[in-house]
């Protein structure tokens, strides 16, 4: 086998695999600070990738710049959908609390699901940058620029979190909630204010990743089961809660998926994650990343 | 006689269907040393979470300062003056002890003071500073401790209440955690203490209560409880001998 | 209300069910619906057994309808077996899958098992669709034959078939073990109850009517693509119509079935996305506000009523 269709298929899996990464980082954030598995996560990648949509279209804003905007919009949406919905399952101890917000966030999908449906139709978008259409070419493996810049916003995205994770005051209060919420209570931290805002932060994160979406591949109002799906095998690689193992634990599904297409055909792509993901469910529930 | 500075009045507190606390009356006076003493399952750790704001009561209230405090949120009583160091430590273990300490002073009132608090509190726990780096879930067990007395007192306290400060620590160490807490009292920190320990508890305390099954049962200054038959026999594992001069 | 007369009743509502396609030999429309009804309370009881009584949320029951579907419609149609022998090999197609993956998948726990069962399902249906992807149509001698009325005594069967094993279970000893797992393993486990075998007899039961359900879909589908019996929908219809009506109760589903489909068969007229924007939004309350469904809600209108 050609070394360099390896390579290719290798670069393309860390491409996707960012996507997958940025999606998987929102979820298990949201998950890990206050135990809340929103399994409508798929369809706010759905609702970023059409306000992205809408920017472009709308206000002719660049599709890379109107990351920016999707992630503002999906924040507030975030903020929203906790005020509403999800802060009700607070009060609950943590396992009622996941089974509840599972459930609960299976009803929400279904209705954003539709909502979608129903403001524009079931077609599949998408949107290319004007610029992004070349490529460039190292050692026979091509770089497509859509692609790079992808990555390259998606990496930056998880970096950004980390600093602001590591190197802040508030990141480092948002952290001491995920691991202790009474000893953070006891320290003055608003606990109700930080699972708000964390929602708002997890929901900016699905944001983005549909944004990219959007611009690498296309996007339509029923994608949103397959990234949650696909958020779910990440962070069950990484181990629940794993934030910066969500993201890698992402560019490897990608890896894997693209590199297990030389032996499996096209068709059985996504099944390989599946099939990756029950085996770590069932041999080691931690995750590959944690400790 | 000026008003108490915490004061716990007629609280009731239930976990779900059964009720852990009936009727409980307490006050801490402005610079006492208060202990509750009892045995285990008394609900004496119900109590503390009670009074900060963890565990809502279903009847009385708890007062700190004249206002009342119970319906606020855990987080406010802490703005208010009001600082738990829960039983078992509850650190965030797996950041460091700086960040421990750092977080300690998240309320606006402490954040502001954090520079000097947190040279106060490194000069009260000098093993501390040395370790400032080391995750916290890597310290021994008394540097737990001394981390988590740490962290509350970052929080500026007015009231710190100990909910068993001495679990399961070496008798050694018991004695310097004893020591930072009257320590700390003399700088002008009120404290409330629950210990299983009840004889350095009552020889600390300037008053001292005795819950048993929820309720009240006995009330003293920490000398007289100490001297008491009953609490030797029951919390102290002797009687003294009946000559008393 | 007393026993004879809840009794009288059924007997009544069921008569009055066994001659509907006598009565109503024209309106193949209605009987459809009311095929549709009954199928759907199949669907929703079964997932009830294991995710209301037994407390295990299944995010993979399309997996055994898909099965029983496909296995039915094969061996009816490619290999001519006989049509009810084909229905019920569905069911225990269905079974089998229970049990191989019901002792790896129960040792997973709460939302891990739910999202677990949910990978498995879809993995399935991505294997279907592509070991299968034709869409196969009913020949042309059955078709002649297509008798809607058939079916609705098959799916009526099975509907009722699927209610009482649901009512005896839960009021049998394996029901007590199942309600003790569901509120508390730890508790039930302690008690002596056997969590594993209690978890996959309540698979047992309802993979087995999942699959005759789906087999009943399949023999009445004129054409019939396989992966469309293992889609995620089938899931989230059960889970819907469960909750809604009444999850862990007997009747719940019966009711939530009704609901669901004349809701939707009703506004299917207009926009299709109100229905499940609707139902997304029911299910929510319920959860939240209403964990007792629909059942819930009528029986303290009663109580209220009754305080006058």
């Amino acid at each position: 086998m050609d070394p360099s269709v390896i390579g290719q298929k290798l670069v393309f899996g860390l491409f996707v695999g960012s996507n997958y990464g940025v999606v998987a980082v929102g979820l298990t954030l949201i998950f890990g600070v206050m135990r809340v598995l929103n399994v409508a996560h798929g369809e706010l990648v759905m609702l970023g990738g059409y306000a992205s949509y809408i920017a472009f279209n709308a206000l002719g804003v660049d599709p890379y710049l109107s990351v920016v905007l999707s992630a503002i919009s999906l924040f507030l949406l975030g903020l929203l959908l906790n005020t509403v919905l999800f802060q009700y399952v607070e009060r609950l101890d943590e396992e009622q609390r996941i089974k509840n917000s599972l459930l609960i966030s299976f009803g929400l999908a279904l209705v954003l699901q539709n909502l979608a449906l129903f403001a524009f139709s079931a077609d599949d978008r998408s949107v290319r940058a004007a610029y992004a259409g070349g490529a460039f070419v190292i050692a026979g493996i091509v770089f497509p620029y859509t692609r790079v810049l992808t990555f390259v916003v998606g990496t930056a995205v998880v970096g950004a979190l980390y600093l602001f994770l590591q190197r802040t005051y508030f990141g480092m209060a948002l952290r001491a909630t995920a691991q202790d919420w009474e000893a953070a209570a006891g320290v003055g931290i608003n606990v109700r204010r930080t699972y708000l805002l964390t929602f708002g932060i997890g929901s900016a994160l699905a944001g983005i990743a549909g944004s990219l979406v959007l611009v690498t591949f296309s996007i339509s109002p029923t994608i949103g089961l397959a990234w949650t799906l696909k958020a779910l095998v990440v962070i069950v690689l990484a181990g629940m809660g794993s934030v910066y193992g969500a993201f890698l634990a992402g560019l490897l599904l990608g890896v894997v998926e693209n590199l297990s297409t030389i032996w499996v055909g096209a068709e059985y792509q996504q099944m390989v994650g599946l099939l990756l993901f029950l085996a770590v469910l069932l041999l080691r529930p931690r995750g590959l990343f944690s400790r | 006689m000026t008003a108490p500075l915490l004061e716990v009045r007629g609280v009731a507190a239930d976990y779900g269907d059964v009720r852990a606390l009936w009727d409980v009356n307490l006050h801490v006076g402005a610079g006492e040393i208060v202990a509750l003493v009892g045995p285990n399952g008394a609900g004496k750790t119900t109590l503390m979470r009670t009074i900060a704001g963890l565990h809502r009561p279903s009847a009385g209230s708890v007062v700190l300062d004249g206002t009342d405090i119970h319906q606020l949120a855990a987080h406010r009583t802490v703005e208010r003056g009001l600082v738990l160091v829960p039983e078992g430590r509850h650190l965030f273990s797996e950041m460091s002890v700086m960040e421990n300490l750092r977080l300690g002073a998240f309320s606006p009132r402490a954040r502001r003071s954090m520079a000097q608090s947190l040279d106060r509190v490194l000069g009260i726990f000098p093993i501390l500073r040395e370790r400032q780096a080391q995750i916290a879930g890597t310290l021994s067990g008394g540097q737990q401790q001394m981390l988590a007395i740490g962290r509350a007192l970052m929080s500026l306290p007015r009231v710190l209440l100990l909910d068993e400060p001495s679990l399961g620590l070496a008798p050694l160490v018991v004695r310097s955690i004893f020591e930072v807490i009257t320590s700390v009292n003399r700088d002008g920190i009120t404290v409330l203490l629950v210990e299983q320990n009840a004889h350095l508890a009552l020889a600390i305390a300037n008053r001292a209560y005795i819950l048993e099954q929820g309720r009240v049962v006995g009330e003293g200054t920490g000398s007289e409880l100490l001297h008491d038959k009953q609490v030797q026999r029951a919390y102290l594992g002797y009687v003294e001998a009946s000559a008393e001069a | 209300m007393t026993i004879a007369l809840r009794l009288g009743l059924l007997a009544a509502l069921l008569a009055v069910l066994a001659l509907v396609p006598q009565v109503l030999t024209g309106r193949a429309d209605i009987l459809n619906l009311l095929f549709l009804i009954l199928l759907y309370v199949t669907l929703g009881e079964s997932w009830n057994i294991v995710g209301g009584f037994a407390g295990q949320v299944n995010l993979g029951h399309a997996a055994f309808f898909g099965i029983g579907a496909l296995t039915a419609r094969q061996l009816w149609l490619a290999a001519h077996w006989p049509f009810p022998i084909a229905f019920l090999a569905g069911g225990v197609a269905a079974t089998l899958f229970a049990l191989l993956v019901g002792v790896p998948t129960f040792r997973l726990r709460g939302a891990y098992f739910s999202i677990g069962t949910l990978g498995l399902a879809e993995a399935l249906r991505i294997a279907v669709s592509n070991i299968f992807p034709n869409i196969n149509a009913l020949p042309a001698d059955i078709t002649a034959t297509y008798d809607i009325a058939q079916h609705y005594y098959l799916a009526l069967l099975l509907a009722v078939a699927v209610v009482a094993v649901a009512y005896v279970s839960l009021n049998a000893r394996i029901g007590l073990g199942w309600l003790a797992v569901r509120e508390d393993e730890e508790a039930a486990r302690a008690t002596g109850v056997n969590l594993t075998y209690h978890k996959l007899m309540a698979l047992v039961v309802s993979s087995f009517f999942a699959g005759l359900c789906g087999a009943t879909f399949a023999l009445h589908q004129a054409s019939f693509y396989a992966e469309f019996a293992f889609e995620p929908a089938w899931t989230f219809d059960a889970v819907l119509i469960a909750f809604i009506g009444g999850v862990g109760t007997v009747v719940g589903p019966v009711i939530g079935a009704v609901f669901y489909i004349l809701v939707r068969e009703l506004l299917a007229v207009n926009v299709s996305q109100f229905h499940p924007i609707i139902f997304g939004v029911l299910f929510i309350l319920i959860v939240l506000l209403l964990p007792g469904g629909l059942i819930d809600v009528w029986s303290r209108l009663r109580r209220a009523t009754r305080k006058v």
